[in-house]
């Protein structure tokens, strides 16, 4: 730098910069208060959201405005603290670079906060090519002509790039506009609130810097551009409401956290407010504040002790309603009691005695009455059943069926059961067959009376359904499972009726020709099979074709 | 961000760098600027500009 102008410096007596941004070459006293106030909220909330959920892109856009802004801020500060030329142009040549890459960030995170995705390479590539003469041109003198001494200006002097600057920058603004506008009516109701807020914050602040800067730019009365700096704090309050109202950025925010916090700041701003008689016009500005943010405050305190309220209310309805379904438990199991005990003790003295009366224990009795107590006998035998199905079904949904298990063959079961039930076939004039591996090979570790149970069910049901023909039982072993079979010439089903068949009190067409039965009995045995691991399955062709019921279960089995 | 996205921002930010380095260089190193210290010779310069 030549002599002359070190001598004119000099004579300009500018007080030397302390850490880049601190001097009394500041032209205005609330200059510090603005700058602080802007930098320390912006950045700090940009950084909450982005620590709160780092994948998010909206959160990354707003993290890196925030940022830039922080960076423009310090580079303003220290551009009219500094008593150095050289510096001075620099930190210029930064806020033209930097300026509209704020604007250009706040168009592209307007298009992710609405349409809730990522843009296209083509519109982020719309967005940025803009910013290319300002990135090219920065550093020449399109950008800024020269540094003015002239009546110890210090200021630089600005030429038609950082104006071309200006002019992008009310275009993103423009832009911005004309996406909401574009999207709004489209958006749902909540969407549209949020959409509103964010827009209007991100315009006031990109707004008021523009305009700040544009009037100091023109009038050279930069002092004005210092106001334009406080859009960005009355944008971070419009992403505080927002975190409060609308749990913006999935965030849970509070508004007593924002006021304290918000408190904090203004307090400490006020530190940096170089002459009293402003104090007045910060602290009125911050009453302000605290009046806004404290009503909201008061108002979401007030809303959240009376949802505390009908929250307990519900809780104690909720605790006595808990009451009344133990009491009714309790009941249930006092029924199952009451039927297992007073209801089965009964029936078995009547089938006891009606067994004992048709053998003749008490004598010689003649026919007619012989039949009518043979009927009583086998009505008591259905109503057993029927009773001892709806105990099992009662202690399977209760969860409190009990399975004892143990290795056994079901081709034994198979066999002893078709050996048995073969005196009811022939009766009916059916021919039962039974085939099956040898017993070794058709063992399964399982509950071996809640599977005869299932095996039962399954041939008298091909007996009871099934008006002539034959029966055949098979027991077999393929590929590690033993697969037990009830193949029948009966009624068949249609599809229709084979989707519910295994549902509690379906019968399908069996209702038609058997009265009896309680329409549980498949039920039952499918989720005995099921609790086994293993599964059941019925076959057929269709109505009058017969139908086939089996079971799978594994040889090594356990429950559930 | 799909991989071209990515792509194009580090060619963004890289230029934005190096935009931010040369006004450094020019400014501050080589101190290339001119300084108007007569209001006149100012005046011309903005004229001329």
């Amino acid at each position: 730098m030549e002599t002359s102008i070190q001598t004119f410096i000099s004579m300009c007596n500018w007080d030397p910069a302390r850490f880049l941004i601190f001097s009394d070459n500041v032209f205005g006293p609330l200059i510090y208060y603005s700058h602080f106030f802007a930098l320390i909220p912006s950045f700090l909330i940009g950084l909450f959201i982005y620590l709160n959920d780092r994948k998010s892109l909206t959160n990354k856009i707003l993290f890196f405005i925030t940022n830039t802004f922080s960076l423009w801020v310090f580079a303003d500060l220290a551009l009219w603290a500094n008593e150095k030329p050289d510096l001075q142009m620099f930190f210029w040549s930064l806020l033209v670079i930097i300026e509209p890459i704020i604007y250009a960030a706040c168009v592209y995170f307007i298009y992710v906060f609405i349409a809730k995705k990522d843009i296209s390479l083509n519109k982020k590539i719309g967005i940025s090519i803009f910013l290319i003469p300002t990135l090219i041109f920065a550093s020449s003198k399109f950008a800024l002509l020269g540094f003015d001494l002239t009546n110890c200006y210090r200021e630089v002097t600005e030429g038609p790039i950082t104006i071309y600057g200006y002019a992008i920058e009310i275009l993103y603004v423009l832009w911005i506009l004309f996406i909401t506008f574009d999207k709004y009516p489209n958006a749902t109701k909540e969407d549209k609130r949020q959409i509103f807020f964010i827009t209007t914050g991100i315009i006031l602040f990109l707004f008021s810097l523009a305009s700040g800067n544009i009037v100091g730019s023109l009038t050279d009365n930069w002092s004005l551009a210092q106001i334009g700096i406080f859009g960005m704090p009355i944008f971070v309050a419009f992403l505080a409401y927002m975190i409060v109202k609308f749990k913006t950025f999935n965030m849970k925010l509070l508004g007593a956290q924002v006021l304290v916090v918000a408190l904090g700041f203004l307090v400490l701003a006020i530190a940096f407010i170089r002459n009293i008689d402003n104090v007045k016009l910060v602290v009125a500005f911050t009453l302000l504040f605290v009046l806004v943010l404290g009503h909201n405050l008061i108002k979401s305190v007030r809303k959240e002790v009376m949802q505390r309220e009908q929250l307990q209310i519900l809780s104690d309805q909720l605790f006595e309603a808990n009451e009344k379904l133990k009491g009714l438990d309790k009941l249930k199991t006092e029924f199952l009691s009451l039927a297992s005990h007073q209801l089965r003790s009964p029936l078995t003295a009547i089938k006891g005695y009606s067994s004992m009366l048709i053998e003749g224990d008490y004598g010689e009795i003649n026919p007619k009455a012989k039949d009518a107590i043979e009927r009583i006998f086998q009505s008591t035998m259905n109503l057993t059943k029927i009773v001892e199905d709806f105990l099992n079904v009662s202690k399977i949904e209760a969860g409190g069926m009990k399975y004892e298990m143990a290795p056994f063959s079901v081709a034994e079961i198979a066999r002893d059961m078709s050996r048995d039930l073969s005196i009811t076939a022939s009766q009916k004039g059916l021919k039962l067959n039974f085939e099956s591996d040898n017993d070794e090979q058709c063992m399964v570790n399982g509950d071996r009376e809640k599977i005869r149970q299932v095996v039962l069910n399954f041939i008298d049901n091909s007996i009871k359904y099934t008006k002539d023909g034959t029966v055949n039982v098979s027991v077999n072993k393929i590929n590690g499972k033993v697969i037990f079979a009830v193949r029948d010439t009966g009624m068949g089903m249609t599809p229709d009726i084979k989707a519910t068949l295994f549902q509690k009190f379906a019968r399908g067409d069996g209702a038609r020709m058997n009265t009896g039965g309680s329409g549980l009995g498949l039920y039952l045995a499918k989720e005995v099979i099921e609790a086994h691991n293993g599964t059941v399955d019925v076959t057929s062709e269709g109505l009058g074709k017969g139908s086939t019921f089996s079971f799978t279960l594994d040889a090594q089995n356990t429950i559930k | 961000m799909d991989k071209k996205s990515k792509k194009f921002f580090v060619i963004l930010c890289i230029s934005v760098l190096f935009s931010i380095i040369f006004s450094y260089y020019t400014f501050v190193i080589k101190k290339d600027f001119r300084i108007f210290t007569d209001k006149e010779a100012f005046n011309q310069s903005l004229l001329e500009e």
